[in-house]
């Protein structure tokens, strides 16, 4: 029985193969370069809201062609590639075998080509959809068919790591599986759960429908299948940095890991939860039984557990840091992190994501809360909470640990150190004001998605709100905030990408916390993964059963619209 | 109570059987563990849990739930409290939004039958006692009727149809949020009680003109 995994720690340096490092190093910096568009983007619709500019496009951009680019570049492109990439990482430093070359090829392969062809009508507004392209708004077919290419992409790469993953097995019968990977590895199986959903709302509804082969499709179910994937997806970005959480931030802040065993538990907890409670995103549409809506607000309450666990092992195990630094008393150890060590940026882009994601989780709660979100559905505050999560833990881990990847695979060293430890606090900053204007703002009534600057932020327009301009103001300041960390980001990345390689190129190697309390996991179920999925499927055939049935008898289908035209491209015999 | 980690070692282990015996000796461990803990750093939230953990409820629960829970090596105790104070929370949570949806009908819109059908053409009907049944349809980009007049304090029904893509509707200052969805018809009812013009926005993206689609409710 191991009950320490002091192997895990003493795992040596794993040398990639010159393909996987390329494919990595791509994987890696593509996004990174796309993102220029998506901060843009995002900085931009801060002005539009704010009512500074006034004007349906600027410099030829639509505001919902940007509001479209910010969403799929940020919240798609980025942590999907994100999450291949450090899945690809963790997989071949601890499990200490190499990826399979094809399979690593074809799934970068798909990943940029499905990316540049939704990219393409994006670009050139025939896809002005924004990122959950709701239909019967109709995008066109290259930007379905990209997107499903991005996401066989990513499922390409997962079945790539199961061959690994199962001869470590073999080589390691009595060792439970390393928590790095455990992690990574339910993060890919709910991904792979809930994109088969997805798929099938793409491949068998939005494609045939928007290439005109049928003339009408079912809105309710294409919706339903939607959030069937559309929340788990939030837990596809979220898990990545939670493996970071567990797994490196113990070490990095100079202590270990409180509990192994709860980490491991907070995983699976997510496996059974994540996927069942998309209902929650549709509490205020027509067609579903209460009674279903509740069970998924029951659903959405459970998944909050097991952040919960997380925030308390995370704290405990950076108290245990501080203390053994030599923090005294109640609070001395929080003096004695490495906040701002510029050797450590790791620390301060995990503590920052850390410390917004208490807002953030907490105004997760109040949106999945049945009838107090009939006071915030679709308004500014679902945009509020969603910038400190998924823009706040997640992208922060996306910026710190690409930075650590790049490091690792180029052999490069971090340049402008002492700016890139600032680069988290000022995010974290900008946010808070930016989310706490968008949440107030929506208090007040503000919807999301909308261009107010040509109508409610307009003082000659009929519909001025003089009540929605002081948060609209603040949202503009919080975005330049958020804007300005982002361009020293782009600073850091770029000096260290154009710098002197300083190390050998291509050597994988993970700071790795050892737990803190001698736990055995191995022989109990907390160590297996069948039963857990088996109460996950029967999780999602119980919650799922009766809605998709109420989604199915939706009397009569949609035809597909042009988003600035009110005629549709069908016409229709009722 | 929490988990049976180990389904085959919780059969023979009791609060009271014997078994404990083969958890004494780790156990003790822990202890020593913990005290070791105690001095090398005055580790507040470990000796905070554990006196939540010997005072009160937390140690009712902990005292069933122990032996149960004690497989090989138990999970962390404060971990367990944690996972017990979660579930507890969010389970208050929970029955208190559905006291407030039984009790105080603050609920989310229902579910219609089938036979309600959607509808193309905006209508206002009033009621014998005076007040307002309002069928709104929401088209790109304007919601018929555009203006409502409603009487205070009184319930005013609400059903919304699409003509065309997906919308919203927003009374702002109020509870009343729907989604208008293509093939379904939702419904709502609004109370306004402090006379006023409130306007009703389209919060869900409905192509290139979403911002101008604002109706209004005149409350007297």
């Amino acid at each position: 029985m191991s009950t320490l995994k002091a192997s895990e720690a003493a795992l040596p340096p794993f040398a990639v193969s010159r393909l996987s490092r390329i494919l990595m190093t791509i994987e890696v910096v593509l996004p990174l370069v796309l993102l220029i568009v998506g901060i843009y983007h995002g900085f931009m619709q801060a002005l539009y809201r704010a009512g500074i500019i006034q004007s349906a496009d600027f410099l030829g951009l639509g505001y919902y062609q940007g509001l479209t680019l910010h969403g799929v570049v940020n919240a798609v492109v980025l942590t999907t590639f994100f999450g291949v990439a450090f899945g690809n990482a963790i997989m071949q430093y601890y499990l200490q075998r190499p990826l399979i070359s094809w399979v690593h090829g074809l799934s970068t392969g798909l990943m940029v080509v499905g990316t540049l062809i939704a990219a393409l009508p994006m670009l050139l507004g025939a896809a002005d959809v924004l990122y959950t392209f709701y239909p019967p708004l109709k995008a066109h077919p290259a930007f379905y068919i990209g997107a499903a290419m991005l996401v066989v992409g990513s499922w390409v790469a997962f079945f790539g790591w199961l061959p690994l993953i199962i001869a470590w097995r073999k080589a390691n019968p009595d060792q439970p599986l390393p928590l790095a990977v455990l992690g990574m590895l339910v993060t890919f199986i709910i991904w792979f759960i809930c994109t088969i959903p997805l798929a099938i709302e793409v491949l068998f509804m939005l494609i045939p429908w928007s290439l005109g082969w049928v003339e009408t499709i079912n809105i309710p179910l294409a919706r339903t299948l939607f959030w069937f994937f559309g929340h788990p997806l939030v837990y596809f970005w979220l898990l990545p940095a939670y493996v970071v959480y567990y797994v490196m931030l113990p070490k990095v802040a100079g202590g270990k890991l409180y509990s192994d065993k709860a980490a491991r538990l907070a995983f699976l907890l997510f496996l059974i939860f994540s996927i069942p409670v998309g209902l929650h995103h549709q509490y205020t549409e027509p067609g579903f039984d209460r009674f279903w809506k509740a069970v998924h607000a029951l659903l959405t309450f459970a998944v909050a557990i097991p952040s919960f666990m997380t925030a308390f092992t995370v704290a405990a195990s950076l108290e245990y840091a501080g203390v053994r630094q030599g923090g005294k008393g109640l609070f001395g150890w929080i003096g004695r992190l490495p906040w701002f060590d510029a050797d450590r940026p790791l620390f301060a882009y995990s503590i920052a994501g850390l410390l917004i994601f208490i807002y953030g989780g907490l105004t997760g709660i109040v949106n999945a809360s049945y009838n107090i979100n009939q006071t915030i559905h679709n308004t500014g505050f679902i945009s509020g909470h969603f910038h400190m999560t998924v823009g706040g833990p997640v992208f922060l881990m996306i910026l710190g640990m690409s930075l650590e990847l790049i490091r690792q695979l180029t052999g490069k060293p971090i340049r402008l150190k002492g700016w890139n430890v600032a680069v988290p606090y000022l995010w974290i900053l900008g946010l808070v004001v930016f989310s706490t204007a968008m949440m107030y703002g929506g208090l007040l009534g503000q919807p999301r998605r909308t261009n107010m600057g040509l109508s409610y932020l307009d003082p000659s327009s009929p519909h001025f709100r003089a009540d929605w301009v002081p948060t609209a103001y603040l949202t503009g300041i919080g975005g330049t905030i958020l804007t300005v960390a982002f361009v020293i980001y782009l600073a850091v990345l770029l000096s260290t990408l154009l710098g002197k390689a300083e190390a050998p190129a291509g050597q994988l190697s993970f700071p790795t916390a050892e737990s803190l309390h001698p736990e055995a996991t191995e022989t109990e179920l907390i160590a297996r993964l069948r039963p857990w999925l088996v109460v996950a499927g029967i999780l999602i055939v119980v919650s799922y059963w009766v809605p998709l049935k109420q989604a199915l008898s939706t009397p009569q289908g949609a035809p597909p619209y042009n988003p600035d035209n009110p005629v549709p491209l069908v016409k229709v015999k009722n | 109570m929490l988990f049976h980690f180990n389904m085959k070692k919780s059969l023979y282990l009791c609060p009271k059987g014997g078994a404990y015996g083969t958890d004494q000796t780790r156990r003790n461990q822990n202890r020593a563990l913990r005290r070791e803990l105690c001095t090398v750093g005055q580790l507040s939230v470990f000796r905070a849990a554990d006196r939540i953990s010997h005072s009160g409820v937390a140690f009712y629960l902990l005292s069933h739930a122990e032996p149960r829970l004690k497989t090989n090596l138990p999970m962390e105790r404060a971990e367990k409290i944690v996972l017990g104070f979660s579930v507890g929370l969010m389970g208050v949570f929970f029955v208190a939004l559905m006291l407030a949806a039984r009790l105080a009908s603050i609920d989310v819109p229902p579910c219609l039958p089938p036979e309600i059908k959607p509808f193309s053409e905006g209508r206002i009907d009033t009621l014998p006692d005076g007040s307002r049944r309002i069928f709104y349809v929401a088209r790109m980009w304007r919601f018929e009727p555009e203006i409502v007049e409603v009487p205070a304090g009184k319930p005013t029904e609400i059903f919304l149809s699409t003509a065309d893509v997906t919308h919203g509707l927003y009374v702002s200052w109020t509870n009343t949020n729907l989604m208008a969805i293509p093939g379904a018809v939702n419904a709502y009812t609004l109370r306004i009680d402090k006379p006023g013009v409130y306007p009703v926005i389209c919060h869900e993206y409905c192509g290139s003109a979403h911002q101008n689609m604002v109706a209004y409710i005149v409350a007297k």
